[in-house]
């Protein structure tokens, strides 16, 4: 298992090379440059400003200044922000959308199993009928149409339930669960059909005959066998939960990382495009790797190595 | 009947004739895969609601904007943003447009742009997740990166360069953009799925069965494997 770890730590970073690369010359190969949307400017200006970026140079050149910088963990000065680094943005916009990401996850994580699950052994019966017209309107209905249902009904009627903002829990409930309800409804489809298949085998069969009660059954054989679907998916949903929501934060107010995703590509601001990009995968290749680990947990009979065979 | 008046009637005591080969005959006319999936799917009434759904759907978007006397781009501006009435049944927008046959207009591109890009969506998922899977160790490690650097880049940079790469033939972003754009990273966590449900179905026994019986590993996954990752999919 060490080396392996091992193996994927040098590989990770040679993942994160590939995406720096790939988006730095992909980032400048976009029309339009950060200081479009200043309006007209004095060629003299406009070139000061090239200068103070470091964009008149070689686009090779400016690409191994970059990957210094980096390597100091130096994101660089955003091109938009006059106070702010692109290091100073995520470190204030990250634990913002990292605690609503970790409140919306817990939501899904605890519903939408057991709604799944509940489907499949009442398999259509009531219960299978109820969670399955949640899952539909968590999928069908768009989380900004969420949002303002939520506010137009819940906020604006419960006076201790703010319409926006940030600062104390009670900001974060209506957010949160505007954002559980993707993850929840997919995580319950998925569930679902996987514990249908599970119910389905024959070691669910030799279990019950074997004499065990009905909630080892469940629990323990079905249950542990068909999460790994699940499991599967976790991996690119954390990471998307975590970074935030453009939609979601700008609904209610919140001054996550969600809104540099999306800003950061319409005004060119190169050096937050490069910053949030780094910063997501970082997250994303850490939750696939745990991923893959948990897979090995939860199933023994998966090898990830050849080792065993 | 008194027990012993059995014994007036000894045809009561016959052996009965029974062919072993009965034994094997298929009575019933056996029910072939997609009559049957048919059959449950009849059942589910949650699962035929939908069915309906998208079967209107899909004859509304044929037939619909011919069904009343506007065209989706004629205009009048006496009517601008009205309500649902009589003349317009979905009421009109800010240019005075009937809002009913623009709708049924617009559901042709999106059933057309949605399947196809599901389509592209599912089989390259099951395509590289299968294949990854399968291969496991090294391979699989490379593809997965791979998956990890496309599914990283940002989105929105990927869509407009694809916008401005294609858009100086054509005028503005075509059909095809937009399904290129739709499937270019939503097949990877489908993959990921398929290659968490290989990695663990390719332990199964059936899969050491078909295995021993000589079997390659490409008919492994094709024949016992893929059809087992439906379910989720």
């Amino acid at each position: 298992m060490k080396k392996y770890l091992l193996k994927r730590f040098f590989m990770s970073i040679i993942t994160l090379w590939a995406i720096v690369t790939i988006t730095f010359f992909l980032m400048h190969s976009v029309p339009g440059n950060p200081f479009a949307k200043e309006g007209k400017m004095p060629p003299t200006v406009y070139q000061n400003l090239q200068r103070k970026y470091g964009l008149d140079k070689p686009k090779s050149e400016q690409y191994v200044i970059y990957l210094k910088n980096l390597l100091r963990g130096d994101f660089g000065d955003s091109m938009k922000s006059r106070v702010e680094t692109v290091n100073d943005m995520i470190e204030r916009g990250f634990p913002i959308s990292a605690y609503l990401g970790v409140e919306a996850l817990l939501i899904a994580l605890v519903f939408g199993p057991v709604l799944g699950a509940l489907a499949a052994l009442f398999q259509n019966k009531v219960p299978d009928y109820i969670s399955m017209i949640i899952a539909i309107i968590g999928i069908s209905v768009p989380s900004f149409i969420m949002g303002t249902v939520f506010i137009q009904f819940i906020a604006k009627n419960v006076s201790w339930i703010p319409i926006g903002g940030w600062g104390e829990f009670r900001h974060t409930i209506l957010p949160a669960i505007a954002l559980s309800l993707m993850p929840l409804a997919y995580i319950a489809r998925l569930m679902r059909s996987s514990m249908l298949e599970v119910l389905g085998q024959d070691y669910i069969k030799t279990a019950k005959s074997k004499g065990l009660s009905k909630s080892t059954v469940i629990l323990k054989h079905a249950v542990r066998n068909a999460i790994l679907p699940i499991v599967s998916v976790l991996g690119t949903l954390i990471s998307n939960l975590l970074v935030g929501s453009f939609v979601i934060e700008k609904i209610f107010g919140i001054p996550g990382l969600g809104a540099f995703f999306v800003n950061s590509i319409v005004s060119r601001d190169y050096t937050l495009i490069m910053g949030t990009t780094i910063f997501y995968s970082i997250i994303l290749i850490i939750m696939l790797l745990l991923v893959d680990i948990s897979y090995v947990l939860i199933d023994p009979r998966i090898r990830l190595t050849k080792e065993g065979r | 009947m008194n027990p012993m008046e059995f014994k007036n009637y000894p045809e009561l005591f016959e052996k009965a004739i029974i062919e072993d080969s009965d034994a094997e005959k298929i009575k019933r006319p056996s029910i072939r895969y997609w009559p049957d999936v048919w059959r449950r799917l009849k059942q589910n009434k949650l699962a035929m609601t939908g069915l309906l759904v998208i079967v209107i759907m899909i004859i509304m978007a044929a037939i619909g904007p011919m069904i009343n006397d506007f065209s989706y781009f004629e205009q009048n501006y006496n009517q601008i943003n009205t309500r649902p009435n009589g003349e317009y049944w979905f009421g009109t927008d800010e240019l005075g447009r009937d809002l009913f046959t623009r709708v049924w207009y617009g559901t042709r591109y999106s059933l057309f742009i949605g399947i196809l890009a599901t389509v592209i969506d599912v089989t390259n998922g099951i395509l590289y997740g299968g294949i990854a899977g399968m291969a496991g160790s090294r391979i699989d490690s490379i593809m997965m990166r791979i998956a990890e650097v496309i599914y990283s880049l940002p989105y929105l940079l990927v869509v407009i360069l694809l916008s401005v790469v294609f858009s100086t033939q054509g005028s503005g972003t075509s059909m095809f953009v937009i399904i290129l754009a739709l499937s270019l990273t939503s097949w990877i966590p489908m993959s990921i799925l398929v290659r968490g449900q290989v990695l663990q179905l390719k332990e199964a026994e059936y899969s050491l069965a078909a295995e021993s019986l000589g079997a390659t590993r490409g008919r492994i996954l094709k024949k016992h494997v893929i059809p087992n990752t439906l379910g989720p999919i």
